[in-house]
């Protein structure tokens, strides 16, 4: 009875100061996540204008209003494209980058000018690239021409997609190298003396060694560049501003748009739950992933 | 066979050295242009050294008492959240690793859930609280929603979880107090998790536009990213006015990651490769 008595107290103890530690984030993650989340749910079934939201209910119908509109289907598309462009070259890119940056001695130059454009704001890149994006005054058309070949319209209709991906890649490219390096600087340094001694040769070693003991690093890094390149934004808004002609808009493009441009707030939101149910599918193989211990 | 092996090292020199001049290109391109007195854009790569060098398109930022303004908000904003999310998200982790109480699950299955929203759709929610608890134009509006991110609580979660529980135990049997055990066993032993939190926060709050655009609007409470972008426009005509403002303001951002650079090797791989 008494020993009963003595462990509920216990509990209790080890239950109040569980919440006092946690007291200051969940505060603050309730008010301004939970409580908007639950609000958004609620919003995405009524019909209304960002102004009076929640006129009249409708169920379902936004949902598929959404997935039947054009502009929605372009802007999926787009994102599709972005992610495979972007995941697809900056995978290999940073792997490549991270052997180069392991085979020098003296990287701290290499990796921490990498890495720099990760620290400035989109803005301030974006701004940069711009200028140098000009079609007359660019300094990349100027580049051009001096090695004799011809101006590219770097904005245009069918540019700007690859244009905002590739500035997207120069922005994030250092992180997944410090990640790449990280990880193969993990491996045992005795696989490659035997390899040595079995007379293997570097490209053998690469294959055989390095590439097979990354693979969960690999994983992480195409799921990590999936799930960003899903949410691309700021560099689409400030380097082509969703055009020409939605051209490059993105699903977090659209989104914003349709929200504070055409104050249809239950659109964007539906639109937001897709992207999120994506994203989501995509965050819970990577938990999966981070939870499995890699030995080697 | 050694000088051959000296040669493919040479090679390897250089290609790094290009690459690197390579992505730092856009940077030395705008700092070229601060330093010209009137950019109207060049014809051959030998323009990027400036002609007529100046510097008064820096004097004149660097007197400037909004621009300064803003440089404050944006380093006093991004030092306070990144500090305090520091200690709420460690002592968060903490709880949910270490401690059993009822609800566990449920919180640590929310953070993961919400980690997927975008903030691209509670940002308007969000901008409603934010109005009606009377922050639009003050510190409090950039600062405290910030902290509802819930990553580095899930991070610290996983980090604490390797701490051995005995060296909590043994604590706890010497008598010492619970905030005693955070503060004085755990966060010592967390030094690598409070240095990648307080760098990953640093670079949101730093590099955050949307957001501070949309709440603070009076001049003094704008952040550097929106006050540049605001005068960018006044100064259109004259790139080298704002290659100057650009540069200035990544001029502080290097500075902070200089003296952060020890620590990227050790955090970036946090999570990914398990020592």
């Amino acid at each position: 009875m008494v020993a009963a008595k003595r462990v509920s107290l216990r509990t209790l103890k080890e239950n109040a100061s569980a919440y006092l530690f946690l007291l200051p984030f969940l505060l603050v993650f309730i008010l301004f996540l939970l409580v908007p989340f639950g609000w958004l749910l609620i919003v995405s079934f009524f019909s209304g204008s960002i102004f009076s939201p929640m006129q009249k209910f409708v169920g379902g119908l936004n949902y598929f209003k959404v997935i039947f509109e054009p502009f929605f289907q372009t802007a999926m598309k787009n994102t599709v494209i972005y992610a495979g462009i972007i995941t697809g070259i900056s995978t290999p890119l940073c792997i490549g980058l991270a052997v180069l940056g392991l085979s020098i001695k003296r990287n701290t130059f290499f990796t921490l000018a990498l890495i720099f454009p990760f620290f400035v704001p989109i803005v301030v890149g974006g701004f940069m690239w711009r200028w140098m994006f000009h079609y007359d005054y660019g300094v990349i058309n100027v580049i051009l021409t001096s090695i004799g070949l011809p101006r590219l319209m770097w904005l245009s209709k069918d540019l700007v997609i690859p244009t905002v991906a590739g500035m997207e890649i120069w922005m994030s490219i250092g992180y997944y190298v410090l990640v790449a390096i990280s990880g193969i600087s993990a491996i045992p340094k005795e696989l490659y003396e035997a390899a040595d001694v079995d007379g293997a040769g570097g490209w053998r070693k690469f294959r055989s060694i390095t590439l097979p003991l990354l693979r969960p690093m690999l994983t992480f890094i195409i799921l990590m560049n999936l799930i960003w390149s899903f949410q691309i934004f700021d560099a689409v808004w400030i380097i082509s501003g969703g055009g020409p002609s939605h051209a490059s808009a993105s699903l977090c493009f659209y989104i914003f748009t349709k929200a504070y441009e055409f104050y249809e707030l239950e659109k964007a939101v539906v639109a937001g739950f897709f992207l999120m149910i994506a994203i989501f599918i995509m965050a819970s193989f990577m938990m999966r992933l981070l939870k499995s211990e890699f030995e080697y | 066979m050694k000088y051959k092996h000296a040669i493919s090292k040479a090679v390897l020199y250089l290609v790094a050295g290009f690459i690197s001049l390579l992505v730092i290109f856009p940077f030395v391109f705008t700092f070229s242009a601060a330093f010209s007195d009137r950019y109207i854009g060049i014809s051959s790569i030998w323009d990027l050294i400036p002609k007529n060098p100046t510097v008064n398109h820096f004097i004149r930022f660097a007197t400037d008492l909004l621009y300064l303004r803003w440089l404050l908000n944006s380093v006093l904003v991004a030092s306070i959240v990144s500090i305090g999310k520091m200690f709420v998200d460690s002592a968060a982790g903490y709880a949910l690793a270490k401690k059993r109480f009822f609800g566990k699950k449920a919180i640590i299955n929310l953070c993961l859930l919400t980690l997927s929203i975008p903030f691209t759709i509670t940002f308007l929610p969000n901008y409603y609280i934010v109005k009606n608890l009377g922050w639009i134009n003050t510190y409090w509006a950039l600062i405290v929603p910030l902290y509802s991110i819930p990553l580095g609580v899930f991070l610290s979660l996983q980090f604490i979880r390797t701490i051995p529980t005995e060296l909590i135990e043994a604590s706890r049997m010497d008598g010492c107090s619970e905030f005693g055990i955070y503060w004085r066993i755990l966060l010592p032993v967390c030094a690598p998790l409070l240095g990648g939190l307080g760098l990953y926060y640093f670079l949101v709050s730093w590099t955050s536009f949307l957001w501070p655009l949309v709440v603070n609007t009076a001049d003094k409470m704008k952040t550097l990213t929106v006050g540049i972008t605001a005068l960018k426009i006044q100064y259109s005509p004259n790139y080298s006015v704002s290659a100057a403002m650009v540069t200035l303001g990544f001029v502080p951002v290097s500075i902070f990651f200089l003296f952060m650079q020890g620590y990227f090797k050790q955090v970036i791989g946090m999570g990914v490769v398990k020592k």
